[in-house]
């Protein structure tokens, strides 16, 4: 017995020498997690920030959640979608926000097909963006739908990611004296950890350094720099097109008919942009294709009489760029005046929250974040 | 739990561990209470289905030992019935309701039987059939009926082969389970190497091969000839390093704790025909079928038509017992089709090779053999892999419609083609050959006794290539193995 410990030992050796390390950072910060795991710790009373540095799993990590939550009310949509929050709503255990689950038009109804028909939503807030309908974005028409299902298990994130625990160890973007010594921490991932950006346990996102100092020059998009390059170049989401994609506003004529015939009452919109962003966008004429939205999406939606809102320009929410996290990425406090737009629209979500409440915590906020009494 | 996982790595080592530091009389509890714990870690509830069958079964042996006659055979039925109808209601109650549902609206009526929203519980035929070859081998008296409950449920619930066998006859493993294993240095590093032989197999040479076969044959259409071929072939050993790396760590696991299950595959792709195939693959499931479906229906006791009949009959059933599906079915329709007609023709076969000039027993004859069978076996496998019938003809009827895509390889790297880049083409064709030199050496001698038989250095540069080779070449995208589902 005693040779074979030795010989496993001697046999282990190397390959403790190269993933020890990593492993064990990767563990104490809870990037090695489980999905399910997360998603239970969240159902719990006690506040949990998720927010992994390593994997990405949010499209399976909000199907789940929704799932195992059966929320009478759901957000849907890209990032744009996150800043919605439990606390806006009369019974916080009746809305989560899916955000981040839809990377593109078709997601949709991948999401709802995959969420089943047993489930009790029956509000659903559809975030819509403004390059879902871009034929010039590109993204190959279908995919992703395996990103909903799989899972990214423990082995992997270590196979995939050992090298660069080590890179950002010794370009000090891990704080090793704070995760290794400090004692335990409710948060998972590294991102929660360290820098407190993750899902809140409703499943709307926290930023956290991005606004407790967001002249920091390590946030990238200060200024609207890197929108507004974006915007310059052409790229990442910001692809210049005169044209609308008829398939994706026939996708979401589809969708549309799936939530009638499910009874579930939609409440569509067009996320904000900071007023710089649109202003540049709009000067720049090379965007033509986002003013044709909404013109094009209102026969689906006034078929099925569900309300649909364009705030593609932030005047019609008296928005600021102040209050934007980055270029396309509205705060809290311009969501909670958001949503109450989206409300006086639709009875059925009118019903869901606490007007009166909601425009005091408002009245209230700070220059990102409401503060959910 | 996957084996493929972290938290397996640490379940064996816990169980392994915990295993030889307790006296030998709590060893079974010890690893029954691991095998629950391995089980409930897919769907906590189901292990109630198991109890079911595990309490029926336990009482059925006991019963049919001590009855006589038609009482005893009674209490078999009883247990058969037991066993196939959970099978039926788990895995073939939504089959046969969608193909009645068919047949009834053809028919102009209403089909009044609802479906069951269920998940298959996982390893459901494995053990099911494992748990029937204990009733009937008691019935036959070649086994005695198991007085203690918990060894019975550990004899069914034994974590190695619990979920994909290999599926164990109460003969072989019963008593082993009772016997007391000491530690033993060469068992239990033989038992690890076969387990990192079965990771390797698994992470590096199946799930790299799945990523392509599941790019073509998850949207068949609009694929070249040349790309349909390739991820066929691919498929075949995707499936063989899955199933035999399954089972190698399945082996090796129970090695480890001294005990011995049967080898489920001898390098099936090396075969000169069908029959030969099937004598080297699945092996526990086809002795299984010979020694339970195939003899009691006759053999080949009965004339030569009988026997053809009486393997179309195996076969089919081998194939509904694969999935729920007419795809398995024609699956195994077709093997059974090429064993017959292979012995049919096996005459002819000779004589033709000689005509050509190829001794029977040559080298080329061997080789020309085993080429034809893997293609058999490739075109039988379309039809296991597809996700619908169509897909499978689709497949079949486009294989070599377009030849001119063999003459172009490099558009097997672009759209319509495999999808894939380069890099991960060539790590597959690696993977297909480290897993061809491995069954050639397997073929000729045993493998772990010429690794032993090898200088310190060379030994330790062996075990550090596959244990690197599988950390930073496998996939461990969570994949499960792919007879998990049956």
């Amino acid at each position: 017995m005693k040779r074979f410990a030795l010989k496993s030992l001697l046999f282990c050796f190397p390959f403790a020498a190269v993933f020890g390390l990593p492993l064990l950072i990767l563990r104490r910060s809870g990037e090695l997690v489980a999905v399910n795991d997360v998603i239970q710790r969240q159902m719990g009373s006690s506040p949990v920030l998720y927010g992994q540095a390593y994997s990405n799993p949010v499209k399976a990590y909000k199907l789940r959640s929704v799932k195992r939550r059966d929320s009478a009310v759901v957000a849907l949509g890209s990032s744009r979608t996150m800043q919605l929050r439990e606390g806006f709503f009369v019974d916080p255990g009746q809305f989560y926000n899916a955000g981040g689950a839809v990377s593109a038009v078709w997601d949709f109804r991948n999401f709802l097909g995959l969420i089943g028909t047993r489930s009790r939503v029956k509000v659903l807030l559809l975030c819509l963006d403004q390059w879902f309908f871009n034929p010039a974005r590109p993204v190959a028409w279908g995919t992703g739908l395996e990103e909903f299902l799989a899972d990214d298990p423990a082995l992997n994130i270590i196979q995939r990611n050992w090298l660069s625990v080590y890179r950002d160890l010794v370009s000090h973007k891990i704080d090793f004296r704070r995760l290794l010594i400090d004692g335990p921490r409710s948060d998972v991932g590294l991102n929660a950890v360290l820098h407190a950006n993750g899902f809140r346990n409703d499943g709307s996102y926290f930023y956290g350094a991005a606004i407790t100092n967001p002249d920091s020059p390590e946030n990238l998009d200060r200024g609207f720099r890197d929108t507004l390059s974006r915007i310059s170049s052409g790229t990442r989401r910001f692809e210049w097109s005169d044209v609308l994609a008829q398939k994706a506003i026939d996708e979401v004529d589809l969708l549309l008919g799936d939530c009638h015939d499910r009874g579930i009452t939609v409440v569509g919109f067009l996320p904000p942009f900071a007023p710089t962003v649109r202003r540049a966008m709009v000067e720049s004429g090379r965007y033509g294709y986002m003013s044709r939205i909404e013109p094009a999406l209102r026969p689906s939606f006034d078929r099925y009489q569900f309300p649909l809102f364009d705030f593609t320009d932030p005047a019609t929410l008296v928005a600021t760029d102040s209050e934007f996290i980055d270029g396309f990425h509205g705060s809290e406090r311009t969501y909670a005046r958001l949503l109450l737009r989206l409300a006086s629209g639709s009875p059925e979500l009118e019903r869901h929250i606490n007007r009166t409440r909601l425009v005091e915590q408002l009245a209230h906020a700070g220059r990102f974040n409401v503060e959910i009494r | 739990m996957l084996f493929n996982s972290l938290e397996f790595l640490v379940f064996f080592f816990v169980v392994s561990v915990g295993y030889f530091l307790l006296p030998h009389r709590g060893r079974w509890l010890h690893l029954l209470l691991a095998s629950c714990y391995f089980y409930m870690a897919f769907i906590p509830i189901y292990i109630l289905i198991l109890g079911f069958t595990i309490v029926i079964d336990y009482l059925a042996g006991i019963l049919i030992e001590r009855a006589q006659g038609r009482r005893r055979r009674a209490f078999l039925i009883v247990s058969l019935c037991a066993n196939i109808g959970v099978l039926a209601v788990f895995k073939y109650l939504h089959f046969l309701n969608a193909n009645l549902t068919l047949l009834f609206g053809a028919l102009r009526l209403r089909y009044p039987i609802p479906d069951l929203d269920i998940i298959l519980p996982i390893g459901l035929s494995f053990h099911t059939f494992q748990a029937m070859s204990y009733t009937i081998e008691v019935y036959r008296g070649n086994q005695k009926a198991e007085r203690n409950f918990g060894l019975y449920a550990l004899y069914v619930m034994f974590y190695p082969q619990l979920v994909a066998g290999p599926i164990e006859r109460p003969q072989n493993l019963l008593h082993q389970l009772r016997e007391e294993h000491r530690f033993d240095y060469d068992r239990v590093t033989d038992g690890l190497k076969l387990m990192m032989l079965g990771f390797f197999k698994k992470v590096v040479v199946a799930d790299r091969l799945a990523a392509i076969v599941d790019a073509v044959y998850n949207q068949p259409v609009g694929h070249s000839s040349a790309s349909l071929v390739v991820a066929t072939v691919f498929f075949a050993f995707q499936i063989y390093a899955d199933f035999a790396g399954y089972s190698d760590i399945a082996i090796g696991a129970a090695q480890v704790l001294g005990i011995r299950l049967m080898v489920n595959f001898r390098q099936p792709y090396f075969a000169c025909n069908i029959a030969e195939f099937w004598q080297r693959w699945h092996i526990s499931l086809s002795t299984w079928f010979r020694d339970y479906l195939y003899i009691p229906l006759g053999g080949n006791r009965l004339g030569p038509w009988r026997r053809y009949s009486n393997l179309l009959v195996v076969f089919l059933v081998s194939g509904l017992w694969h999935g729920a599906s007419w795809t398995y079915v024609v699956w195994g329709g077709l093997n059974g089709l090429f064993l017959v007609l292979g012995v049919w023709t096996a005459g002819i076969q000779e004589q033709a090779l000689n005509a050509v000039g190829l001794r029977a027993g040559g080298r080329g004859s061997i080789l020309f053999h085993r080429l034809f069978t893997f293609g058999l076996a490739c075109l039988a496998w379309v039809f296991f892999r597809a996700r619908s019938f169509h897909d499978a003809t689709w497949v079949l009827t486009h294989l070599f419609s377009d030849p001119g895509s063999f003459a172009h390889p490099r558009q097997l790297l672009k759209p319509g083609g495999l999808g894939v880049p380069a890099i991960d083409l060539a790590g597959a064709a690696l993977g297909i050959a480290a897993l061809l030199a491995i069954d050639t050496v397997c073929e000729r001698r045993d493998m772990l006794a010429v690794v032993r038989r090898q200088p310190a250095w060379r030994r330790w540069a062996i075990y550090y290539a596959f244990g690197f080779a599988t950390v930073f070449l496998g996939r461990f995208g969570g994949a499960q193995f792919i007879y998990f589902q049956f």
